[in-house]
């Protein structure tokens, strides 16, 4: 079994929107519609602490389709445009695609859209077209921080390899089983991975 | 998320034709109906008509409809197949009334007919049953479709009994049973998708730089209570009183023609303002994105 999936040490990621923006420029995406966002989460307050700056913690997010284990949007498409390859990640047909957008209405996460101009929905590929030429996706080797590593999950998120051949077990701050974090789990079983070491995940896992 | 009409539509008037037609059935086993069941025959299956008419306009150009629907995992699928099924069963019952000399089908079509129309009931309910939105989530949601059902098919049935002029023996009682179970179901449903906000994740303070001016999600903003859908709610819980008075006051006085009118009416105006609720309410979990 394989899934691949990207991890991304949020400890490393400074928030320069790189992934984001390079992903709309290598995939077209349409305006107004992201595969790729960086979201900014705080500052939050920390626990025990005055409230105010600089009692306060921050961090930024890389949202994007999470190529899930079980994905509900498969699961509702009834034409089989949305589906999970045999290497884990989740890819639609566009002309299998109906436009019903009931995959979007599906996802925990709202990381698809509907482009429409074409009549279909789009999401992340994990850049299908680059990977499969042995690159790694774009938001991966435009990462200027280091933060975003890419890889096959059953193999351990310590062997992904980053934007310069790297390996993330070699290169990035040590870290702990706990200190690895996936977003809300509702059954579908997201793919991707986060690290974060000293500041306190927000949301529920 | 945005008001998806066709999908209000579809839903709507597929919970109408199935109530109509299973309240037909119902007096079928009980050999009652006489003239009123060709007409509500038909009303039943033009009503299903205009819902999977409406449903063409959701998809992104109509001619998608015929892009290979077959996936049966998919809830989109199970509609179709059940919808399907209940056509068939249709024409079975047209047919066997069109033989029939006292306007009587065999009870094993009645029976069919009734397992049929609560299929499509629970499909229809149950693709909307997706763990994304926790306002959808709940098999209340399901039930609700079952309420509109109820409430819609006696009292639309005794309205055509009372133009054709055949009076039907407990139509009274099945319209206000029906009125009664949708007020409850509905209710259950408001109350359920009030009480969804609970479920949304909450990250207190952060910045979406692609919506700077946007408002911060906040998951208390999720309710019944506020916008779109309170003005959504006081018109389904006026419609659910208006269906239920209207059903009593119809048994009372023996008249369906006006009150017959009354409570479908009524019972499709719930309906609708109860699945619009449903997309005003539709905020995914993960509310950041």
């Amino acid at each position: 079994m394989t899934q691949l999936a990207i991890c991304t040490d949020l400890d490393r990621c400074v928030g320069c929107l790189a992934c984001s923006v390079s992903c709309k420029v290598v995939n077209g995406v349409p305006i107004g519609n992201f595969w790729n966002k960086t979201l900014r989460v705080g500052p939050t307050p920390k626990e025990g602490g005055s409230g105010q700056f600089p009692d306060v913690e921050t961090y930024f997010l890389n949202v994007q389709c999470q190529h899930c284990e079980n994905p509900q949007c498969v699961s509702v498409c009834p034409t089989e445009a949305s589906h999970k390859l045999p290497d884990g990640t989740i890819q639609i047909d566009k002309s299998k695609c109906i436009g019903c957008q009931f995959c979007v209405m599906s996802c925990p996460y709202g990381v698809r859209y509907l482009n429409e101009e074409e009549g279909v929905v789009e999401k992340c590929t994990l850049c299908q077209q680059r990977t499969a030429q042995g690159e790694l996706p774009q938001c991966v080797s435009q990462c200027c921080g280091m933060a975003r590593w890419y890889g096959d999950a059953e193999a351990g998120i310590e062997s992904f390899e980053g934007p310069r051949g790297e390996k993330l077990g070699d290169f990035v701050n040590d870290f702990t089983e706990d200190q690895v974090y996936q977003l809300t789990d509702v059954g579908n079983g997201p793919s991707m991975f986060y690290i974060m070491r000293n500041i306190k995940w927000q949301g529920v896992e | 998320m945005e008001i998806q009409i066709p999908l209000v539509i579809f839903t709507s008037f597929l919970a109408w034709a199935a109530g109509i037609f299973g309240t037909q059935c119902v007096l079928a086993l009980q050999k009652r109906g006489g003239a009123a069941q060709l007409p509500a025959l038909i009303a039943s299956v033009v009503i299903l008509a205009v819902g999977g008419i409406a449903v063409v306009f959701h998809l992104t150009h109509p001619f998608n409809l015929f892009n290979g629907f077959g996936h049966l995992t998919s809830g989109i699928t199970q509609e179709l197949i059940a919808i399907v099924l209940l056509v068939v069963v249709m024409v079975l019952y047209f047919l066997m009334l069109r033989r029939s000399e006292d306007n009587t089908v065999p009870q094993w079509l009645a029976v069919v007919g009734i397992v049929l129309t609560l299929v499509l009931i629970f499909a229809m309910g149950h693709s909307y049953m997706m763990p994304s939105l926790p306002a959808w989530d709940t098999v209340l949601q399901m039930l609700s479709l079952l309420g509109a059902a109820c409430v819609m098919g006696p009292a639309t049935v005794a309205f055509i009994g009372a133009l054709v002029g055949e009076k039907i023996e407990g139509i009274g009682l099945l319209a206000v049973i029906g009125a009664a179970v949708n007020a409850v179901l509905s209710a259950a449903y408001m109350f359920a998708m009030e009480a969804s906000s609970a479920s949304f994740q909450s990250f207190q303070y952060y910045f979406d730089p692609t919506h700077p001016n946007a408002a911060l999600a906040n998951p208390a903003d999720v309710s019944l209570f506020t916008g779109d859908s309170m003005t959504a709610l006081v018109v389904a819980v006026i419609a659910l009183i208006v269906a239920l008075a209207g059903a009593f006051v119809g048994k009372k006085q023996d008249s369906w023609k006006v009150w017959g009118a009354v409570v479908a009416i009524a019972g499709l105006v719930c309906a609708v303002a109860l699945r619009i609720m449903m997309y005003t309410m539709g905020e995914t979990l993960f509310m950041l994105y």
